[in-house]
């Protein structure tokens, strides 16, 4: 009787372990919350989005360095170290660790996705355009960077990626433009809404192609001037953005989740200390020019007052204004909505770089047409943050007339660069980027005790340190190349 | 059969009221005022002799039905100790080191977190001692780290349940909150003992998490005949044991100068660089001027009393065929941050029957509940009340900071923000109006079925599950200064595990004196946890916090399963009680592996050989054993490892889905079963009647192909990756020696010295790494990381060193400050050596009991350390405030430093230094403390039987009363913000609190 006991107790174990040893194992280790395949429009707006910049990224990286470094803003807080070229690694990482995380990472996964699906060949050319706009931000402000093999962990194994150098970048991310723009086909299908940035338009996103290309050749005039001029003029026959309507400008909200909000809005809704700097408003003032009431605001009944860079709080008391920041000219809050669209490209941009290509001789229509269509596209284009912001055409044609385009090539030129410096707020990486390009405007820089340069506008951020743990003989390499890992190193094109 | 016998004391003298009881739980009588029994059991039998102030102790049933024991104030001889699965042993049949410890102690020098109690108590297990609250978790670490990156915490089984000890959240150097891991919620009330298996052996039957060894809890149970009440009551008040020891000197200011005005205090608000405090009346950043003076120790006017109220009351009893034991635990914690604190009820019901002749069946049921209210933020956190108070003015009294209306708010209802950072916040307005609770009910249920074929053959079947669910709510109100609108999380989570085991056993001893105990069977693991979260910004009405009243809000959804399926057999061969072979094996599957190596087999052997039982040993040897074993294990990694997943980034934007790659570590679906191995060999040594005990344990662990989840570099999209031939390396001493040097009529003193060495070294992390970061201490000034690095022991400190010339000077950059030099290891962030020495002293009916707990062989990156030396804070930074500071060394043309740093700039030197160098931010770790104390007055046998109670003992006891040696300032060596391996960072934590109580038992 025992034995058949046995029998059924084995048994039992037999049919409820052994024969089960790996039973449904594959369906147990599936994520319910995650697909195996998505649709590659969904990774494109994500791409989009996340590259039009997030509050770290776009407040930290953005207006607490650069926008400070070119004097569209000051602040007399600790915080915002670049106002006194103080190095503070946690803003200054900021773009450099959530791009490769989000907009590198979403957009190589896009891409190897696209390359089996020819169909969507508008697609993959906007995310190729889209790869240069966020690569050549990152190299103009930190140098030398992994470029090639970046975001490649899982499609090729590559745990530790190279720093390319930024030569190599800029020429890669210069013929990626031109395949891309090549490749854009208004008879094929397109993203349509999922493309937050021009809801599918084929032309418009041609065109922005074009500019790209064009602002990262005259990128090179200090560098390599003839790679500038083959390059712009491949743009100018490409057909850059003509007026306010290509302008690059991505739609944000003002939630649910923080990255849906405009990032420059958000960063300063917490840290409301940053101030127009007094450099800024003063040329405003001494051009009497109508975007200074676009882009300030100032308590009623009071003067304009702009802050100047280099000042702390104990310093702030010998000031006009003194230790009462309201007293400061602010930015406009009708710019700072959360749901405020982020500046990719002004179409104002392409138009200046256009006015000097012609003033370099490499085009031959008038730089003065270009310079008037770049004040028109600028001063049009705040409207689209809100309604009143939008300048009246005779208010431009007024300021065209009292600030015309010299004749002189060797005034207009630097006229050009002060024109485009104005015309750039709130889109500093650029700014920051054109006056290392061109030295104008003339700054003078602050000495602040302490600060990271010797008193000298920085050139450039340090790399974050991390990578010196997870990535050392590449960044080792990359400094031997480049020069010290300081703010005073300048990148490749700025030598 | 009928077995009878004597019971006495050492003395010889008969005890009365022992409980004797057959173990199965069936029958049971007491003890006769001569200490005489009569008991009837089944043969096989456990009987039990049980009375409070002596060892429990276990002996097969003897086969001619005499028994006399002689019971000792804890030193026992001969033992049956649980092993595995629950299975019953000899403790003598043992090949490995496996350590018992009565429960008892721990229900009077309580921890909230029992698992935090058995600090100092074991060789070689460290507990690490975590800086995170009332209601945080445990880390517990026995022979060190057997894996790079996977858990090195034990496996906790419970009346042979494995149960869950997930970690649910950890803060990281960005702060957050530790919300708490499964073995905290286990009360000390019913647990009879404790078992700690150190080795890899258990896990041919509990599978490849016992791989780090197995703490086996043993709940009580009750005993046929006996109804019993018993009373525990325990009342302890809590205060921080290290105090910052910051400078008193110099007040607030960043450039020597006071602050002239309010916005100027505001925003140098935690800089202490001004001048030296003369008491003149001087502007703060309320704008109110208040004299520049030592305003008090915001530190020690900021932490209250704590106070933990435990009561317990327990219910046994039985007939002839079912007992039970049903306690009920009431724990009442008010934390030191004032409006913080944990309550927690447990019930248990004990249940053990005889349904039918051959079958018994035993229930184990635990239902806990338990509420957590305003859990800290740690580390570098926003909301973190402890930073907040750590770096307040020495001129700004601590109540400057209520406000208008007393609570932290201003008088519109925001946030009174005292500094310049909206990250960091006022403290009253964190412990007056941000909230977070949590809320877990957890119930873990075990019931087991044993059939008994006939004499030598049986089968069981074993099935429990461990469940909870956690409601969590996060509120941070309107008017925070980080988060204006505001913003609410609110989470639900359940986990569940449930075991199921079955297996057929046979065991006999032949007269010849060969004896064997076989057993074969199967077991499964499911486990599961589920995660639905909404969270959002921005409330709508005011004063409303709930989830439904916010413009932005986001889901998030998760579910983690896995399930692994084993066979398994042990097998024990003995000859008489002298020589016992110990072999087991396990082939299991795991669910998260790829489908063609999912599965494994891992083999284990050992040997026993108990020399004492050879004829001509010396009398004064009581006992002696060798025993020396080998054992495999396997192991796997987290659910969904294999696949690039995609899925989509918090609610969409403007109504379309975003996109993206759902894993942050690169999947990889060539992953295989991990494999590790030890080897284990020691003495069990007692001379002079158990007087003198010496037990020592030799080991060398060797895990192969350790699964290594790797940070990389963000450049590569990801950030971490698997390194699937991970090789780590753990070769290890310990030694346990016991002594009772007093033992007279009304003396009895016991000391206990237990240590152990550990050398940890990861040998290989894959074929393209050497080293591979854990965590860092901030993304912000000042960094240091943890590394495993091959050649180093696991989680080593690195950062930037000095830079020094040949002779050693640091050389001084020219701007006067120390340049930095190398990225090195810095040091081991856990202590390689551990120990603790416990003394118990009887004297009549007192009893005193104390244990000192040591460790060494550990550094720590104290960011609080750090930042107070950024901010001026550390007397650090005191040298040179009035004539002006050089930096002792050369310049890097080998002259000596003689750049002055201005009295001016001295934020200057000491904020450069922290962004460039680490080297001096780095502490020994080593400690000795006052682990624990407690005095004990039991009450004489004649007052009992008058007020017709059985028995009533009161203590006084404390815990971590004395902090006797330590080298690093400010702070608690054992101060970590998580338990996860990333050991060897310290940052503004719940500082670690000193408890004095009082314990009051009886039984009825």
């Amino acid at each position: 009787m025992h034995s058949i006991h046995i029998k059924y107790i084995l048994s039992f174990i037999i049919i409820f372990f052994i024969a089960a040893c790996d039973k449904d194992f594959e369906s147990i280790n599936t994520n319910p919350a995650s697909a195996n395949d998505i649709p590659p429009e969904f990774l494109f707006t994500n791409a989009l989005l996340s590259g039009a910049l997030n509050s770290n990224q776009a407040g930290g990286a953005t207006l607490s360095y650069a926008a400070c470094f070119i004097q569209h803003l000051a602040s007399t807080k600790f915080n915002w170290q670049g106002d006194k070229y103080y190095n503070d690694p946690f803003h200054g990482n900021a773009l450099f660790n959530d791009a490769y995380r989000n907009e590198v990472k979403t957009l190589t996964e896009l891409l190897r996705m696209l390359d089996e699906m020819p169909e969507k060949q508008n697609l993959q050319a906007m995310a190729r355009i889209w790869r240069t706009v966020v690569f050549h931000r990152l190299t103009d402000f930190y140098g030398d960077l992994p470029y090639s093999e970046a975001g490649l962990a899982f499609a090729e194994k590559i745990y530790e990626p190279i720093y390319d150098t930024q030569q190599n970048i800029y020429e890669d991310m210069l013929q990626e433009l031109e395949a891309a723009c090549a490749a854009l086909d208004g008879s094929k299908s397109t993203p349509a809404q999922a493309d937050i940035l021009y809801n599918g338009d084929v032309e418009k996103w041609r065109k922005f192609g074009y500019s790209m290309m064009l602002r990262l050749a005259m990128r090179l005039t200090k560098v390599d001037i003839d790679m500038a001029a083959i390059w712009s003029k491949k743009a100018l026959t490409g057909g850059i953005m003509t007026d306010d309507n290509y302008s690059a400008l991505v739609s944000r909200a003002t939630g649910p989740a923080d990255i849906n909000k405009n990032g420059i809005s958000h960063f300063l809704s917490i840290e409301d200390q940053g101030r127009i700097c007094k450099t800024f408003v003063d040329w405003l003032q001494n051009h009497n020019d109508p975007r200074l009431d676009v882009y300030a605001w100032q308590k009623l009944g009071n003067d304009w007052l702009g802050l100047p860079n280099g000042i702390d709080d104990l310093h702030i008391i010998e000031f006009v204004g003194g230790n009462d920041l309201d007293s400061f000219t602010r930015i406009n809050p009708l710019l700072l909505n959360l749901d405020a669209p982020s500046i990719i490209m002004s179409a104002a941009e392409p138009q200046l770089l256009a006015a000097e290509a012609a003033l370099r001789g490499w085009s031959q229509e008038d730089p003065t047409v270009h310079y008037e269509s770049a004040i028109r596209a600028s001063m049009k284009m705040w409207g689209r943050f809100d309604g009143s912001l939008s300048i009246g055409d005779q208010a431009i044609d007024e300021y065209l007339i009292n600030n015309p385009l010299p004749a002189n090539s060797d005034n207009a030129i630097p006229f050009i660069q002060e024109q485009y410096w104005a015309a750039t707020f709130l889109n500093e990486l650029e700014t920051y980027a054109n006056w290392r390009r061109t030295g104008y405007p003339e700054l003078i820089p602050v000495n602040f005790p302490g600060n990271a340069t010797g008193g000298t506008i920085p050139r450039r951020l340090r790399y974050p340190q991390v990578e010196y743990s997870v990535n050392n003989a590449n960044i080792n390499a990359a400094i031997q190349r480049q020069g010290p890992d300081e703010m005073t190193t300048r990148v490749w094109w700025d030598q | 059969m009928t077995v009878s016998g004597t019971v006495t004391d050492e003395t010889g003298e008969g005890l009365i009221g022992v409980n004797v009881f057959e173990e199965s739980g069936l029958k049971g009588t007491t003890t006769d005022a001569t200490g005489n029994f009569n008991l009837e059991v089944s043969a096989n039998a456990i009987i039990v002799f049980s009375m409070i102030g002596f060892e429990t102790l276990k002996f097969p049933a003897p086969p001619y039905g005499r028994l006399n024991v002689m019971m000792i104030e804890g030193v026992q001889l001969k033992e049956i100790v649980v092993t595995a699965l629950g299975v019953e042993r000899d403790a003598a049949s043992l090949s490995y080191s496996v350590t018992k410890i009565s429960a008892q102690p721990l229900t009077v020098s309580r921890e909230n977190n029992i698992a935090n109690g058995l600090s100092g108590q074991v060789a070689g297990v460290n507990v690490a001692g975590l800086a995170t609250g009332p209601a945080g978790s445990s880390r517990i670490v026995i022979r060190g780290h057997h894996s790079i990156s996977r858990d090195n915490q034990p496996l906790y089984v419970v009346d042979g349940l494995p149960i869950d000890n997930t970690n649910l959240g950890n803060a990281n150097t960005n702060g957050g909150q530790d919300w708490g891991d499964g073995i905290s919620s286990i009360s000390p009330d019913d647990i009879e003992s404790i078992q700690i298996l150190k080795g890899a052996n258990a896990a041919a039957l509990y599978g490849s998490r016992a791989a780090n060894g197995v703490i086996l809890i043993t709940s009580k149970k009750g005993a046929a005949g006996i109804f019993g009440v018993e009373i525990n009551s325990n009342l302890t008040l809590e205060e921080p044991l290290v105090l910052h020891d910051w400078q008193r000197a110099y007040g607030q200011g960043w450039v020597a100068f006071k602050p002239a005005s309010a916005d100027d205090a505001y925003s140098s608000n935690w800089f202490h660089y001004g001048p030296k405090l003369d008491g003149e009346p001087t502007i703060q950043f309320d704008g109110i001027e208040r004299p520049y003076e030592d305003a008090g120790d915001a530190f020690k006017q900021f932490y209250e009393t704590g106070r933990t109220l435990t009561n317990s009351l327990a219910l046994t009893g039985g007939a002839e065929k079912i007992n039970f034991r049903f306690g009920f635990t009431n724990l009442e914690n008010k934390a030191i941050i004032p409006n913080s604190g944990l309550d927690r009820r447990s019930l248990t019901l004990s249940l053990n029957a005889q349904p039918a002749k051959r079958l018994t069946a035993s229930f184990n049921i635990r239902y806990i509940n338990q509420e957590v209210k305003n859990r800290s933020q740690l580390a570098a956190s926003p909301l973190n009340p402890n930073y907040s108070v750590g770096i307040l003015p020495i001129n700004t009294p601590y109540n400057a900071l209520k406000g208008p209306n007393g609570d932290g708010s201003t008088t519109e209802g925001n946030e009174f923000s005292f500094v310049g950072n909206p990250y960091i916040n006022n403290p009253f307005w964190i412990i007056n109006h941000v909230r977070n609770k949590d809320d877990k009910n957890r119930f873990i249920g075990v019931g087991e079925l044993k059939y008994d074929l006939n004499g030598w053959l049986y089968a069981l079947l074993r099935v429990g599950r461990d469940q909870y669910t956690i409601r969590r709510t996060e509120i941070t109100p309107i008017g925070t200064s980080f988060l204006p609108g505001g913003g609410m999380n609110e989470a639900n989570i359940k986990n569940t595990e449930t075991n199921t085991d079955a297996w057929i056993g046979s065991k006999h001893i032949f007269e010849n004196g060969f004896g064997y105990d076989i057993m074969i069977g199967g077991s499964r693991r499911d486990a599961a946890f589920e995660l639905l979260s909404i969270s959002g910004q921005n409330f709508l009405i005011p004063d409303l916090n709930s989830i439904t009243n916010l413009s932005n809000v986001t889901n998030n959804y998760g579910l983690w399963k896995r399930r692994s399926n084993a066979v398994f057999s042990t097998a024990q061969f003995s000859w008489k009680s002298l020589l016992y072979l110990n072999l087991t094996g396990r082939q299991e599957w795991f669910s998260t592996l790829p489908k063609d190596d999912n599965t494994l087999f891992y083999p284990s052997a050992g040997l026993s050989f108990v020399f004492s039982e050879l004829d001509k040993m010396p009398n004064w040897l009581s006992f002696g054993k060798w025993r020396f074993s080998y054992a495999q294990v396997s192991g796997d990694v987290d659910p969904y490892s294999l696949a690039l997943n995609y899925n989509l980034r918090a609610s969409g934007h403007l109504g379309l889905p975003l996109g993206q790659v759902a894993n942050t570590t690169v999947p990889d679906e060539a992953l295989h079963p991990a494999l590790a191995s030890e080897l284990e060999t020691g003495f069990d040594l007692r001379f002079l009647n158990g007087r003198v005990g010496l037990d020592l344990s030799l080991y060398r662990q060797h895990t192969r192909k350790d699964l290594v989840v790797s940070a990389i570099s963000n450049t590569s999209g990801f950030d971490a990756r698997f390194v699937k031939d991970g090789e780590v390396k753990n070769l290890g001493i310990e030694v346990n020696l016991h002594l009772v040097p007093i033992k007279k009529e009304n003396w009895l003193w016991e000391t206990n010295l237990n240590f152990a060495k550990n050398d940890n070294e990861v040998i290989n992390l894959g074929a393209d790494a050497t080293t591979i970061e854990l965590a860092r201490s901030s993304n912000d000034v000042p960094v240091a990381f943890i590394h495993n690095e091959v050649g180093q022991p696991a989680s080593v400190i690195k950062g930037f060193e000095y830079k020094r010339d040949d002779a050693g000077n640091i050389i001084i950059g020219a701007d006067g400050v120390p340049l930095q030099g190398d990225l090195v290891v810095l040091g081991n962030g856990v202590h390689d050596f551990t120990g603790g020495w416990s003394n118990t002293l009887h004297w009549k009916n007192f009893s005193f009991n104390f244990l000192l707990d040591f460790k060494t062989g550990a550094k720590v990156f104290s960011g609080s350390n750090a930042f107070a030396t950024l901010t001026g804070r550390h007397k650090m930074t005191l040298p040179g405030r009035e004539e002006g500071y050089i930096s002792p060394g050369v310049t890097e043309s080998g002259e000596p430093n003689e750049v002055l740093i201005d009295p001016l700039f001295l934020i200057t030197y000491w904020s450069i230094l922290p962004g460039r160098i680490a080297e001096p931010f780095v502490y020994d770790a080593s400690y000795i403390k006052l682990r624990q104390a407690s005095l004990t007055w039991r009450m004489p046998t004649n007052w009992l039987e008058n007020i017709k109670l059985k028995d009533i003992e009161i203590s006084l006891t404390g815990r971590n009363l004395l902090l006797l040696f330590s080298n690093i300032p400010n702070v608690d060596p054992e101060s970590a913000f998580q338990n996860g391996n990333a050991q060897g960072l310290e940052m503004f934590s719940v500082p670690p609190v000193r408890t004095f109580g009082f314990n009051l038992r009886a039984r009825i």
